[in-house]
């Protein structure tokens, strides 16, 4: 660990030049074997974030633990009248820091080996592992990062390879404005987030998040506590909004309302993309930033407010239009944007450690769900529409059942899964907070349940009905009418990939199916790590884990001076923080969401299994309310409405005047020719020579005159 | 005229008082002036831009011509390596222990050539042929030489008649851009802000789009009628100083020039250099001419002239607006904060609108024009925080925006002569088969709207934080500017994404004008891969090799502006702070103000210690503030 520790920059460094090879060299001599060095890249990454974890883990701690090193002075600019800014390239690794490490560089390389089988035979395929090395690069610097620039860095840096991993399929034109959108939208978060990191500066003269190491009171976390006394008098009135300029940018990227729109069209995208940057890592920094920058938050509570509203709002909008989606991976994306909502109540409600674990426990579930999907839509030639696939448990029988486990995860089914154990930790907190918060979600949480296995269902049981075009590999085109043109363009000379699968119909090859059965696992047995029971020595383990993250102390520390109305010692447990017992387990609220849980898998059951004229009819019924859904509220219209049009209109009303400008100008400039004219026909004959002579003249004439 | 000679004062001519950098700096105004000369003489037919249009002669690489090319890029070459001598020899951090923070600006200088002495006709005001640098104008000079050297490579795909002359221009225009980032003279500043006109024009007038002619026509009238307000200021300042020596000069303004007299002075530098960046009601010009002058011209034009606006703002302007009484630690107060306030209200003004007008545009070439003006609208801005995080922000700006915006508007250009058209609704899907292409055209992308770990993000984001350090512009003014921050991404991604990504379209005639397409495209009709590569090519090995640079210094200095930024900050922080009156006295700035006589510029009151045993200037009155390296405090 120690190994780690002294060279953690390896960690980005080691994916950066695996990309670089790859970019350099994938296309005219790695072509297919693009992967390889990704593979070697991002492998070294996991095996050394996980060896850091481990090594935290495994290590007796008292109080904080973070460690600080610094790769090199990134820029150094200003001085004694401005102010000076210092900005490092350094790593801040604590245990927050080396689970989201785990999580990043594990699963990313999960993904890298299931995206080896799955875009096999695709052109531009080392392209696609090059922003694949580049993604792991930027995402592991957002969150190793010592301080705000850095986070500021993997954050933009995760959106360029997430614009260029989702506008991959160039030729498509959804993709592309897709790719454009994401970016275009994230912008407007980090715009937020920009303005956040230069007021943090100006009011605390320091980006860095613990100075040189903790207790040092130069980093501006350790200062917040006593913001009054560092923050200069007539700079205090701009701290309170820096939360609110930071949570832009986490709203962006973590795609929440209002920024949500990006995240359902991202999945244009390659479907490990889908899986690696818009459900387990990228969407989730903005989570990791709330949490990292805790006491920032907790200072100002009114922010925490309206993370947790927003928060919750998102939830219940993800999960209702996720109702009437029928698109297998729209209906995953939207229940991630829900799913995240959930991740901000948590850090909204004081209950970091909770947000945490679900964070952990959706990064597998979820990446399981989508990879299935893209086992799915393997096999059915890109086509995954719900009304148009059926009962394929018989041709995908293994993705069938880790399908099913995502599937109980994503729904919190009781007990086995681990989605039960961190969704119910955030109810709980919520339920600290407010009743309408904790009611909300409960219901969120039953329509999750609902359109989980009305997906699952829908997919896997029933009828058959696989479609025809099945065994052309569809990667994500969707049955789309350019992709079905240029299949046929292509048919005299058929690639070798399609060659290849006219030969074997086994829809579910290894490379495919071994990274699915290992997240399955995890999404079964990761809830282990955080029980909430007091009776064993490992009751809430992660959370006494990231409880020695400064990050962490510090803001319970602020609350703890500030008081709150949660009980002193469940506070403490949301924390992470060694208390004097146990927090009470709340046994009443655990066998609610199990109940939940079952009742939304159970009226899934009835509705699209055992009676699917039923569900539709029902559908039929509430045609209002449902199109609202499938239109999804009509938020893209009203952005195209009240934003972009009348910003539009501007841009062209300015356009305008530019003519306008430009005519006046050149009127003014007909004056001194009019008045030339005369003096032209006797003097010059317009050439530039004669007017530059005049001038010539003029000066030395000009000069004379002055001098002597 | 007899009199005018009799009258100079002192040695001409030799290289006195010049350390082995200001040899090395004379030597890199004299090869770029000869190299101009030589290239256009001896590189072939040397035809007079009027009478162009010997097109139908089939392109090819006569013998002149070669010699031409080979004669041109040697040149090139040679000057890049002497500017990185230059800043080898000046690396590291200078030591200004012992020296007042209140130092003149002037002292700082590293590295000085004197050309000619000074001389004055008839009395005063003297005119020094004095040429140094800083680390300011050190690094603009690096940039022009490599960007002068980027052009030439690229123009040797571009340009494909004259090449010798062209050169000859273009080695013309860079010796003009040195001459004025190094002069330490005024006056002799504005006759080389003048003379980049002359190649400029004809660079446009001779090689440009069909609408050349107008175009060149309206960028000199526009921009020399700008300049004359300048003139008259310069003068008028100069003659009441009785010197144009460039840090008395300054001084002078600063002190003993007031109330409107000083405004309408101010005024007039501001009418000159804003026009030239430029700010937007005075940008006119810029359109025509971005989109009508070869893309080596473009990139010039927007790389390397609009910073002899900024560059000119930062050294007479600046110094101007500090309230010259006001203390050394604090943040300096302003001496004309209406002055200050309006051109920043231009500078944040034009950020917004011209992103906004970009936006609209169809026309790719167009669209980075109006983002350059969105973009020096940063670069003003932090100019105008008149701090020292402001100026180093600004200055570090103007060479990564140099950077990124040649090689945006040279990758557009290959892709303008490959696909036969501008108009970006007619063109789509070109990134999918063409790696390198993509991979520029991205990379000068991002880097322009500013991506951490390219050149743009350090430069934008220092420039938009300097803001709010100043008092008078205020955190309104960086949310504004990093408002702009955002459109950028907008309309840049709106380009990019629509040439690079979607559904191959090339137009029908794409190819036919390039001479690169390997052979006619008979079967055009047909879109197949093979053949639309084939008629719209990925780039060529020349190509990327003349890009190259630019990728590299993209990267190099997004991930170590200190470069820059640490090696020019004593600098910056003196210039940011008022220059204070010279000498601790009072009654020597008095005199100054008195006195008509150049004499009082008080050899005696600043305390120069030269450490260096060459001579000190002797005979002139003009005073020659020697390398602070060599300097030992008072």
């Amino acid at each position: 660990m120690s190994f780690v520790l002294e060279h953690s920059y390896l960690i980005p460094l080691l994916p950066l030049l695996a990309a670089v090879v790859v970019g350099l060299f994938g296309k005219t001599f790695l072509r297919g074997w693009s992967h390889l060095p990704i593979w070697a890249g991002v492998g070294a990454a996991a095996g050394l974030s996980i060896t850091l974890l481990l090594g935290l883990v495994s290590e007796k701690h008292e109080g904080a633990v973070g460690f600080s090193t610094v790769w090199f002075e990134w820029f150094r600019a200003g001085a004694g009248d401005s102010g000076e800014i210092v900005v490092g390239a350094g790593s801040w690794i604590d245990p927050l820091t080396s689970i989201m490490l785990a999580v990043v560089c594990g699963i990313g390389f999960l993904i890298t080996i299931f995206a080896a089988g799955y875009m096999k035979g695709e052109r531009g395929y080392w392209r696609f592992f090059a922003y694949l090395g580049l993604f792991i690069f930027a995402m592991s610097c957002l969150v190793m990062g010592d301080n705000l620039v850095m986070l500021y860095l993997g954050w933009e840096g995760v959106g360029l390879c997430s614009y260029l991993l989702i506008g991959y399929d160039q030729h498509r034109l959804a993709a592309s404005n897709a790719a454009r959108k994401a970016f275009i939208v994230n912008r407007i978060g980090d715009f937020g987030f920009a303005v956040g990191i230069m007021l943090t500066w100006y009011c605390f003269g320091t980006v860095s998040y613990f100075g040189s190491g903790l207790g040092g009171s130069d980093g501006f976390l350790e200062m917040v506590m006593h913001w009054q006394t560092h923050v200069p008098a007539d700079r205090q009135f701009l701290v309170e909004w820096i939360p609110f300029a930071l949570m832009l940018g986490a709203f962006g990227k973590s795609a929440q309302f209002p920024l949500h729109v990006w995240l359902p069209d991202a999945m244009e995208g390659p479907t490990p993309v889908s899986a690696l940057i818009h459900a387990a890592t990228m969407v989730t920094a903005g989570v990791y930033m709330i949490a990292r920058l805790g006491g920032m938050f907790v200072a100002f509570p009114d922010s925490l407010l309206v993370v947790a509203i927003v928060g919750a709002v998102t939830a219940v909008l993800g999960a209702t239009i996720a109702l009437r989606q029928f698109d297998l991976k729209r209906v995953f994306a939207y229940s991630t944007v829900s799913q995240l909502g959930f991740m901000f109540v948590a850090v909204g409600v004081l209950a970091p450690v909770a947000g945490v674990f679900h964070l952990v426990t959706h990064a597998f579930f979820k990446a399981l769900l989508f990879l299935s999907s893209g086992v799915v839509m393997h096999a059915t030639g890109g086509q995954l529409d719900l009304r148009k696939i059926s009962g394929l448990k018989k041709h995908l029988p293994i993705t069938r059942v880790v399908c099913l486990v995502g599937c109980l995860a994503l729904a919190g089914f009781p007990v086995i899964t681990a989605g039960f154990w961190s969704k119910d930790e955030i109810l709980v907190g919520a339920a600290q907070v407010s009743v309408l918060l904790y009611v909300t979600l409960s219901i969120t949480a039953f329509l999750t349940a609902y359109y989980t296995f009305r997906l699952y269902f829908r997919v896997f049981e029933g009828p058959e009905m696989f479609p025809q075009s099945a065994g052309h590999h569809g990667a994500d085109s969707h049955g789309h009418v350019e992709h079905d043109q240029e299949h046929a363009k292509h048919q005299d000379k058929p690639s070798k990939h399609e060659e290849a699968h006219a030969h074997h119909h086994n829809h579910e090859p290894l490379l495919l199916i071994a990274p699915l059965v290992i997240l399955a696992i995890g999404a079964l047995v990761v809830g282990v790590v955080n029980l909430p029971f007091s009776a064993g020595v490992k009751a809430h383990s992660l959370g006494h884990f990231l409880g020695h993250s400064p990050s962490f102390i510090l803001a319970h520390d602020i609350l703890e001076v500030r008081g709150t109305s949660i009980d002193a010692t469940q506070l403490a447990t949301q924390y992470g923080q060694p208390t004097e017992k146990y927090a009470k387990v709340h046994w009443v609220a655990m066998g609610l969401s199990a109940v939940i849980s079952v009742l939304g898998i159970g009226l899934a059951f009835v509705l699209h299994l055992k009676d699917r004229a039923k569900g539709d009819a029902l559908a039929k019924q509430f045609a209002g309310v449902a199109n609202l859904f499938e239109r999804k509220y009509f938020i893209d219209e009203l952005y195209n409405r009240l934003l972009v049009g009348p910003l539009r209109a501007i841009a062209y009303l300015l356009d305008a005047l530019e003519y306008v400008w430009d005519g006046l100008a050149s009127l003014i400039a007909m004056v001194p020719q009019a008045a030339g004219g005369a003096i032209r026909l006797t003097m010059q004959r317009g050439y530039l020579q004669g007017y530059a002579l005049t001038a010539i003249v003029g000066l030395a004439v000009l000069l004379w005159w002055v001098l002597v | 005229m007899m009199s005018l000679l009799g009258q100079i004062e002192v040695n001409t001519g030799d290289l006195h008082g010049a350390s082995n950098g200001g040899v090395l700096l004379g030597m890199l105004l004299l090869v770029s002036l000869l190299g101009a000369a030589v290239v256009a003489l001896l590189g072939g037919r040397t035809v007079p831009a009027e009478t162009k249009s010997d097109a139908t002669k089939p392109e090819g690489v006569g013998g002149g011509d070669l010699l031409g090319r080979s004669l041109a890029i040697a040149v090139s070459l040679a000057t890049v390596v002497i500017s990185a001598l230059i800043a080898i020899g000046m690396s590291g951090p200078i030591d200004l222990t012992g020296v007042p923070a209140h130092d003149q600006l002037g002292e700082t200088f590293r590295v000085m050539f004197d050309a000619g002495g000074a001389f004055s006709l008839d009395g005063p005001p003297k005119f020094s042929m004095v040429f140094g640098l800083d680390s300011v104008g050190l690094w603009l000079v690096v940039l022009t030489t490599v960007l002068t050297l980027v052009a030439l490579v690229g123009g040797l795909s571009f340009v494909r008649d004259r090449y010798a002359a062209f050169a000859g221009w273009i080695l013309l225009l860079q010796a003009a851009v040195i001459g004025a980032f190094s002069a330490r003279d005024v006056l002799l500043f504005y006759f080389f802000f003048e003379l980049t006109l002359v190649p400029a024009f004809f660079l446009i007038g001779g090689w440009g789009g069909l609408e050349r002619r107008r175009a060149a026509m309206k960028f000199f009238i526009y921009t020399f009628a700008g300049s004359v307000f300048m003139l008259a200021s310069i003068l008028y300042v100069g003659v009441d100083c009785g010197t144009f020596e460039m840090s008395a000069w300054t001084a002078h303004l600063q002190h003993n020039i007031t109330g409107v007299e000083s405004r309408w002075v101010i005024a007039g530098l501001l009418a000159g250099l804003l026009v030239k960046v430029p700010l937007i009601p005075l940008h006119s010009w810029l359109p025509l001419t971005y989109t009508q002058a070869p893309a080596p011209v473009t990139a010039l034009l927007s790389g390397v002239l609009a910073k002899l606006g900024t560059y000119g703002l930062l050294r007479l302007v600046v110094p101007a607006l500090v309230e010259p009484t006001s203390g050394m630690q604090v943040a300096s107060t302003l001496a004309h904060p209406t002055i200050t306030i309006a051109v920043a209200v231009m500078a944040v003004v034009g950020i917004l609108a011209a992103a906004l007008i970009a936006w609209m545009q169809s026309d790719f070439k167009t669209l980075v024009a109006y983002s350059s003006i969105s973009h020096l609208g940063f670069c003003v801005l932090a100019l105008l925080a008149l701090n020292t995080l402001g100026l180093q922000a600004a200055l570090l700006y103007m060479i990564n925006h140099g950077i990124s915006t040649a090689g945006l508007f040279l990758i557009l250009g290959m892709i303008e002569r490959r696909v036969g058209t501008r108009e970006m609704g007619l063109v789509s899907g070109l990134g999918r088969e063409r790696p390198w292409l993509a991979f520029f055209l991205v990379l000068f992308v991002m880097s322009s709207i500013g991506l951490p770990l390219t050149n743009g993000f350090v430069s934008e984001f220092l420039s938009v934080m300097s803001a709010i350090t100043a008092d008078h512009l205020g955190w309104g003014m960086m949310i504004l500017a990093a408002a702009g921050i955002l459109l950028g991404a907008i309309y840049m991604l709106y380009m990019t994404a629509g040439l690079l990504f979607g559904p191959e379209r090339i137009p029908a005639t794409a190819g036919q004008d390039s001479g690169l397409a390997s052979d006619q495209g008979a079967e055009s009709a047909s879109n197949d891969r093979a053949s639309s590569l084939r008629r719209v090519p990925d780039l060529r090995f020349g190509e990327i090799l003349g890009l190259a640079p630019l990728a590299v210094l993209v990267i190099v200095l997004g991930v170590r502006p200190g470069v820059i930024l640490d090696h020019s900050k004593p600098e910056l922080q003196l210039a940011s702070q008022p220059i204070a009156t010279i000498g601790s006295s009072s009654a020597a700035s008095a005199d100054v103000s008195a006195g008509d006589s150049v004499d009082v510029v008080p050899v005696d009151v600043v305390p120069v210690v030269s450490t260096d045993d060459r001579p000190v200037p002797a005979g002139g009155s003009l005073v020659r503030l020697e390398s602070s390296a060599g300097r030992v405090g008072p």
